[in-house]
């Protein structure tokens, strides 16, 4: 009697939809594997995500660990250093100099006032004025 | 006579009005942080530290520190030229680049002291019931602060006035030197 109730009939087996058969078919291996594999893809698009995003620069580095920031791989080769300086190339030195004071005075400074009682908001709320 | 007294009487009111408003329209602009309002407000203070505050001078840090190793490696390479070929001013801009090393160190320190404080200031437990603690530690927080500020001016000046003076002065003589091997 239970195997008979535990077997499909004919009909049910027949217009079972593929997925559905699939899945009835998908043994406990199967489906870690499947699991796994739908974990890695996850990680991979998580972390070319993070790679390829603009915040990567913030992390800090690890004592130890090299520093992978392009704006520090200045490697000097015999090329850069083969001419003597000439009037042109003191104007660029004086021209990146000017570009580079720009770039930092566009930046958030770290000031005192940063930590002012207002900007803490530790003053009492504004009394309505006379 | 009323006239007069009219007048005697705005010449004092006034002078005595004035004197009484400012002070109070002052202290509207400025007002005092008293332990009461650091006893209720402290708890929101640390929390626009941890997150608002903490995450700006990380990007802030992070962004200043690049730029200024980026520049000082570029300097490092012109002076290298400099150098290589006896060119003049090689040492007083060897001298200033040192200068702007050692300036970008402090900035360094002095941040990581700013940020422990800061870190410290904003995990203190039970502000409300030590405003005291609070302040005191709120006051170091804005020393160490002022401290990383001043070395950023510093590294400023650095690079918009001394190290542009310096450079100027190269070229006048570079131009200088040129010339006299022309008339050669």
């Amino acid at each position: 009697m239970n195997s008979d109730q535990q077997q499909k009939p004919p009909e049910d087996k027949a217009t079972e939809q593929p997925l559905e058969k699939w899945l009835n078919n998908l043994t406990l291996p199967r489906a870690l594997a499947l699991v796994i594999a739908a974990a890695g893809v996850l990680v991979l698009v998580g972390f070319s995500q993070y790679w390829n995003s603009e915040n990567r620069k913030y992390d800090i580095a690890r004592p130890g660990q090299a520093t992978e920031n392009k704006a520090l791989d200045v490697t000097v080769t015999e090329e850069d250093i083969a001419t003597p300086v000439d009037p042109a190339a003191v104007n660029d030195k004086l021209q990146f100099l000017e570009d580079e004071k720009a770039v930092l005075d566009s930046l958030n400074k770290l000031e005192v006032d940063n930590l002012s009682d207002q900007n803490l908001r530790l003053t009492p709320s504004q009394r309505p004025s006379m | 006579m009323m006239k007069q007294y009219t007048r005697i009487t705005l010449a004092v009111l006034l002078p005595c009005a004035v004197i009484a408003v400012v002070p109070a329209v002052r202290a509207q602009q400025t007002p005092a942080v008293t332990e009461s309002d650091l006893r209720r407000m402290c708890t929101q203070a640390q929390g626009y530290l941890q997150t608002t505050v903490r995450s700006r001078d990380i990007r802030t840090r992070v962004d200043r520190l690049q730029a200024y190793q980026y520049i000082s490696k570029r300097l490092d390479t012109f002076i290298r030229r400099l150098e290589r070929h006896e060119q003049p001013r090689a040492e007083e801009m060897r001298k200033l680049t040192a200068s702007l090393d050692r300036s970008i160190e402090d900035f360094k320190r002095h941040y990581e002291q700013y940020d422990v404080s800061r870190d410290r200031l904003a995990g203190l437990r039970n502000c409300q019931q030590q405003p005291a603690e609070f302040s005191k530690h709120l006051q170091r927080t804005r020393e160490n602060l002022a401290t990383v500020e001043k070395d950023t001016k510093i590294i400023d000046d650095l690079l918009a006035k001394d190290l542009p003076r310096e450079l100027r002065q190269l070229r006048q003589e570079l131009v200088a030197v040129e010339e006299g091997a022309d008339d050669e």
